[in-house]
């Protein structure tokens, strides 16, 4: 009988170790708090959060990437009080006070939010900056961004009087702030690429084979139509433009995460954020489950 | 033993054929399937940058950010369970708030409102989604007896105001003024439109004035809430003869209105009131904290109004529940939450 007892025990305790790992919190039957006569472990706080497991692991990992790459000094400082005061310009133009939208959205002081928000955003901007530095050559080959002079005018009458006026010699953005629709484009040069919404797709797709320098003509939807001017197509001769254009890009901040990853290989040994880490970095693992 | 292996060799040989299909069951198990690690005890979630990220790391990340939510709703459920314990009216209340909230996504939403409705309650901790709804909307539901039962054990503090405030019910037969057609409003400006609709007054006065002579000699014979379900031509409160329920000093009525309905004594009625809408014949049903209080139906109304007038109510009838239940810990992060909730 003890025989028997001791080989169904030895078969359950294989049968357990075939079934994905889910990673515990140690000491897990623990009071976390008590409340009158209900006390509440570890583990049942832990299950309550486990939508956070994923979220809070990739934070742990961004902490540990910014930590070497992007420490906080002068630069990153000077940078999250420009991002202040333009955060606060927005919010002085709705009809809600500075300090009663940051009470709106939890934050119990200015400081606060600097240092639980903008920083780390900053800081997290600039990591995608530091990937398109390194990766500038895949990334303007993928991308392909192009710089163009642009302007939307409200009928095909005054694109072509914007064109003959370039075309005469005036200036794009002069010509812009008389023929155009200013709330669109201001006449200054804009950076577009591959999927970008900085230009209609249709533009993009024509400058990508258009001259440099030639004045051409688009009909937009309606009545609209745009003017526009390829300023420069190499992009390695307005880097630094083409940088802040990409850096927006949700794809490329991925992209960009996925680089750093995969340099400091993630092993991942909880099927929850396996399971996620897959869906949004599907080649940045580095133990892949074996099949 | 030979001769027991001679004797029983059938046996052997079967639990060696149950080895070999257990051990490839195994096999074929525990391929594909991700391995855990564990480090000086504690298990590893990732290793990122050859540094091991521990469970409990996580676990502290999670409530440091995003878990404060997760923990007040435990506080305060674990709170609920032992001050408001759950009764039938209680399961009632719920399954009608989870009939309509359900119907509304369902609505907007017909494939994809159970997932919708999941995910929204998994971030404040109900793990399993669209299935812990009832518990989400017990909590709901018994968050709201909470605060009536704070009410009503403080009904001196608070039905008090009733009287200061004027607090009555009261009820209404309307004379409305005829509508602009949006055809007639149409190119016009705001002035315009309001010319427009004072000249078409002027042209229904004599009707209107017509209607109100049948009413006030109806009234003479019938009772106010059957001459209301019969002439009023106010379409909201024609189903509750006329009824408009409590209100008070503070409720957002039309200042000639309102003027005129607290001036009233319990069952008088007034003489037409003219309003932007058309004329009012106004009658107090009643009137005073005590002959208000009698009726349940209109008690939970003067709650209903107090809540909404009071928006710390919440916090101090959950300090109380607290005080009463109080919260034991040493997590830093658990106290920072049951602090936001009552204080």
């Amino acid at each position: 009988m003890k025989k028997l007892i001791t080989i169904s025990a030895a078969s359950i305790l294989l049968l357990a170790g075939c079934r994905d790992a889910s990673a515990q919190v140690s000491n897990k039957n623990e009071v976390a708090f008590k409340v009158g006569k209900n006390s509440i472990s570890k583990q049942q706080l832990a299950d309550s959060l486990a939508a956070s497991k994923y979220p809070s692991t990739i934070s742990i990992m961004m902490e540990s990437l910014l930590n070497e790459y992007i420490p906080i000094n002068d630069d990153i400082n000077k940078k999250v009080d420009e991002q202040l005061v333009k955060q606060k310009e927005r919010v002085a133009k709705g009809t809600t006070s500075w300090e009663q939208s940051l009470k709106n959205a939890g934050f119990t002081s200015e400081e606060a939010y600097k240092e639980q928000v903008l920083v780390s955003s900053v800081r997290q901007k600039e990591l995608v900056k530091k990937y398109l530095e390194t990766a500038f050559e895949q990334g303007i080959k993928k991308y392909k961004p192009v710089k163009i002079n642009i302007l939307e005018a409200a009928n095909e009458e005054k694109a072509n009087a914007a064109v003959s006026a370039i075309e005469s010699g005036k200036s794009f953005k002069d010509a812009a702030g008389e023929f155009g629709v200013t709330t669109s484009y201001s006449g200054d040069p804009v950076v577009a690429y591959e999927g970008s919404t900085a230009v209609l797709a249709q533009v993009y797709t024509s400058a990508l084979n258009a001259t440099v320098g030639k004045v051409v003509k688009i009909k937009g939807t309606g009545t609209t139509h745009y003017v526009y001017q390829v300023v420069e197509k190499d992009a390695t001769k307005f880097k630094e433009e083409a940088i802040k254009a990409l850096e927006s890009s949700t794809t490329i901040s991925t992209e960009a995460l996925t680089y750093f990853f995969t340099e400091k290989k993630v092993s991942i040994y909880d099927i929850e954020v396996y399971r996620n880490f897959e869906k949004n970095f599907p080649t940045a693992i580095a133990n892949p489950l074996s099949k | 033993m030979k001769s027991m292996l001679k004797k029983y060799w059938y046996i052997g040989l079967i639990t060696a054929i149950l080895l070999v299909f257990l051990g490839l069951f195994v096999y074929n198990e525990s391929s594909g399937k991700l391995r855990g690690k564990t480090v000086d005890g504690k298990e590893i979630v990732a290793m990122f940058n050859n540094q091991n990220i521990s469970a409990d790391q996580v676990y502290d990340k999670s409530k440091e950010s995003t878990g404060t939510r997760v923990i007040t709703m435990l506080l305060v459920k674990n709170m609920l369970d032992q001050a408001v314990p759950t009764t039938p009216e209680i399961k009632e209340k719920v399954q009608k708030s989870k009939t309509a909230l359900v119907e509304n996504y369902k609505a907007k939403n017909p494939k994809g409102y159970e997932q919708q409705i999941g995910d929204a309650i998994r971030e404040l901790g109900f793990t399993k989604g669209f299935s812990d709804l009832e518990d989400y909307l017990t909590i709901t539901v018994k968050n709201q007896i909470l605060i009536e039962n704070y009410i009503k054990e403080n009904a001196n503090t608070y039905f008090e105001k009733i009287d200061e405030q004027k607090g009555r019910t009261v009820s209404h037969i309307l004379v409305k003024y005829p509508e602009l057609t949006n055809e007639e409003k149409k190119g016009k400006t705001k002035e315009e439109i309001a010319k427009l609709q004072e000249t078409k007054n002027a042209e229904n006065e004599s009707k209107m004035k017509a209607k109100m002579e049948e009413i006030d000699n109806a009234l003479k014979s019938s009772s106010f809430a059957d001459v209301a379900a019969k002439y009023s031509d106010d379409t909201a409160t024609k189903s509750t003869k006329g009824s408009l329920g409590y209100i008070t000093s503070k409720t957002s009525f039309v200042k000639e209105f309102l003027d005129a309905a607290l001036a009233l004594k319990k069952d008088e009625v007034s003489g037409w009131v003219k309003t932007t809408y058309g004329y009012h014949k106004i009658k107090a049903d009643v009137v005073g904290k005590d002959e208000l209080l009698k009726d349940e139906a209109v008690k939970a109304k003067i709650i209903e109004t107090i809540i909404k007038q009071d928006n710390t109510l919440y916090k101090k009838a959950a300090a109380k529940a607290f005080e009463q239940y109080p919260v034991e810990t040493s997590d830093k992060d658990v106290q920072k939450a049951l602090d936001a909730i009552i204080k």
